[in-house]
């Protein structure tokens, strides 16, 4: 493979495969109906069953 | 330890115990002299201390069926005081180098104490030693707290621990006896190296076992960086450690990279190193302790994830911006770069995320030294990643290039950030792994956590000026083009910031030592209770 070609691939082929790999994961992370379970997964580490003694006094 | 074994546990690490010792014995017989023979030897008393407790415990009564309603946390107790232990050895050995830069007169006539052999110590030290012990001891704890399950056996994580500090002693003990391969922050050599591997795969498979037991169905994000930290950073140590050995009775190995590939390898390692062993797994650890010690979610789980695949995906390609103007082909050099300035969009999105997970708990920052550890760790990761973009640009690295700017770049993540966010998270742990509500010695944390603070500063702050001025001295011409200041000048000029540098770091060792004091006393004052909350939530079936 040649400099040339390298190049040529890396601008077209990797340019569109990260755009597309960027897209797959914005739509994963932001897709309306995944919302409520990012939420839930969020507050899991904090439900009063988890929490540490240790926590802070306020 | 022995005592929460199961007896197939003990029987089992009883014959892993007899391998070890087999294997220590076969190194120091193949080798008969050199560095092969101490490290064999080391294995071999390790090998037989182990056969011998273990042996005596096996038909000790088994442990109570009702540990399996307890999450398992003897091996990241264990894991903290070797992450403390290893802080104040790496950390005092920095200092001491520091500050034989400044007095290098005082090296003593003794061939392991000179600042060549010291400085891997120093690094090696603190990067694996106090970072990976770190790493381990927390990726246990949140894997079971986030999994709410209990770890999926008692043996392996063991073996992860003891083998991999193992490790640390083999690499540090190799460079003061004079072999190293000469790859950064990869100085071990070659059967560390394998050693390390085994270790590793033994800690993959856990995780994963683990994670299959998990009560929750999501995955939280936390864990996804630990998985990120522990795969990538087996495939970066196979391959930048590609060698082969002189002799397999000795230590000596000549890497199978030659020339600009060897140090293309090297720096992609060098590189991911920063990226997967002091990011992605203390991102791991910033996800699971500031939420929890903030009392609030983090503040867009959603960013979390996007910021995760940007960082691993970006990272990967970053290396070669440490060979700017080498031999290394013009446009390889221009990918790094590039993908450096890119990468400071997702570390800025995890940066932000965590301050912004404080708004709204601002008091709680001014009041808790601990969640201000945190805090200034979220600072410091903001700043030490603009700068590393920063300074991955090309004419910007022409100045700083070989200049200490380096050093203050990489201590302002080390210091500022790796180690911040490790204290918080251990004034988190240690008490309640003690029982207790708080530390034993509360008001020692707020002077640990100024002292850290102001060391790091007068550190970073003295490295920043020395490396601006050894930039700028060095490309400085005369009216007829030659050098203005001969290299010697430029490191007379270096004097002052060595001294502060050296007492910046004084005042940040100083610090850890309070820490360290202050587990160990909180410890020793353990109540061995354990909150009815802090349980998995499916008691399951010890394997």
């Amino acid at each position: 493979m040649t400099h040339d070609t390298l190049v040529y691939l890396a601008k077209t082929f990797g340019l569109f495969w990260m755009m597309a790999f960027f897209v797959i994961v914005a739509a994963i992370a932001y897709l309306p109906s995944r919302k409520a379970g990012y939420e839930r997964a969020a507050r899991s580490i904090l439900a009063p069953d988890t929490s540490p003694k240790g926590g802070p006094r306020s | 330890m022995i005592a929460s074994l199961s007896i197939a546990q003990r029987r089992n690490g009883l014959a892993f115990a007899l391998c070890l010792a087999l294997l220590g014995l076969l190194m120091a017989a193949a080798a008969q002299h050199g560095p092969m023979v101490v490290h064999g030897a080391m294995a071999l008393v390790l090998g037989i201390a182990l056969t011998g407790a273990l042996a005596r415990a096996v038909y000790d009564p088994p442990p109570e069926a009702a540990r399996a309603s307890f999450y398992y946390d003897d091996p990241t107790r264990f894991g903290i005081a070797m992450t403390l232990i290893w802080a104040v050895v790496a950390m005092g050995v920095g200092v001491w180098v520091a500050a034989l830069l400044y007095w290098p007169e005082a090296t003593p006539a003794v061939p392991w104490t000179s600042f060549g052999r010291l400085r891997p110590v120093h690094t090696t030290g603190v990067i694996f030693g106090f970072g990976g012990n770190a790493l381990i001891a927390t990726s246990f704890y949140v894997l079971q707290r986030t999994s709410r399950a209990r770890l999926a056996d008692e043996l392996s994580p063991w073996i992860v621990l003891l083998g991999f500090n193992l490790f640390c002693l083999w690499a540090v003990t190799g460079y003061l006896m004079g072999i190293t391969q000469s790859k950064e922050y990869a100085e071990a050599e070659w059967y560390a190296d394998l050693w390390l591997v085994v270790i590793w795969v033994v800690y993959f498979v856990l995780y994963i076992r683990t994670l299959a037991r998990r009560a929750e169905p999501h995955i939280y994000v936390a864990n996804w960086y630990y998985l990120a930290f522990i795969l990538v950073v087996a495939i970066l140590h196979i391959i930048n450690n590609l060698a082969l050995p002189v002799s397999f009775a000795g230590a000596k190995s000549v890497t199978i990279w030659s020339g600009v590939q060897d140090a293309m390898v090297q720096w992609w390692y060098g590189h991911n190193a920063v990226a997967f062993f002091l990011t992605a797994g203390f991102l791991g650890m910033l996800y699971y302790f500031l939420p929890v010690r903030s009392g609030r979610p983090i503040w867009s789980y959603r960013l979390s994830i996007l910021s995760f695949w940007g960082i691993t995906f970006f990272y990967i390609w970053v290396g070669s911006h440490h060979l700017h103007y080498t031999a290394l082909p013009y446009w390889v050099q221009t990918l790094g770069m590039t993908f450096s300035i890119m990468l400071l969009v997702p570390s800025w999105a995890s940066a932000g995320n965590a301050i912004a997970t404080l708004n709204g708990a601002w008091h709680k920052v001014r009041d808790d030294a601990t969640l201000r550890f945190m805090f200034v760790a979220a600072v410091f990761y903001g700043l030490s990643t603009f700068e590393g973009s920063f300074l991955a640009i090309r004419p910007v690295n022409s100045l700083s290039h070989y200049t200490d700017w380096t050093v203050g770049h990489v201590h302002s993540g080390t210091l500022g950030w790796v180690a911040m966010i490790v204290f918080g998270a251990i004034y988190t742990l240690v008490p309640q792994l003690s029982g207790r509500d708080q530390m034993a010695w509360p008001r020692a944390i707020e002077w640990h956590f100024w002292l850290a603070v102001t060391g790091t500063l007068v550190y970073v702050v003295s490295m920043w000026n020395a490396g601006i001025t050894q930039g700028l001295m060095w490309r400085s011409y005369g009216p007829s083009g030659t050098l203005t200041y001969s290299f010697l000048q430029s490191l007379q000029a270096m004097a002052p910031y060595y001294l502060l540098r050296t007492i910046g770091g004084g005042m940040f060792l100083a610090g850890t030592l309070l820490c360290a004091l202050n587990c160990s006393a909180t410890a020793r004052a353990a109540t061995g209770e354990v909150a009815a909350s802090d349980r998995p939530l499916l008691p399951m079936p010890v394997e």
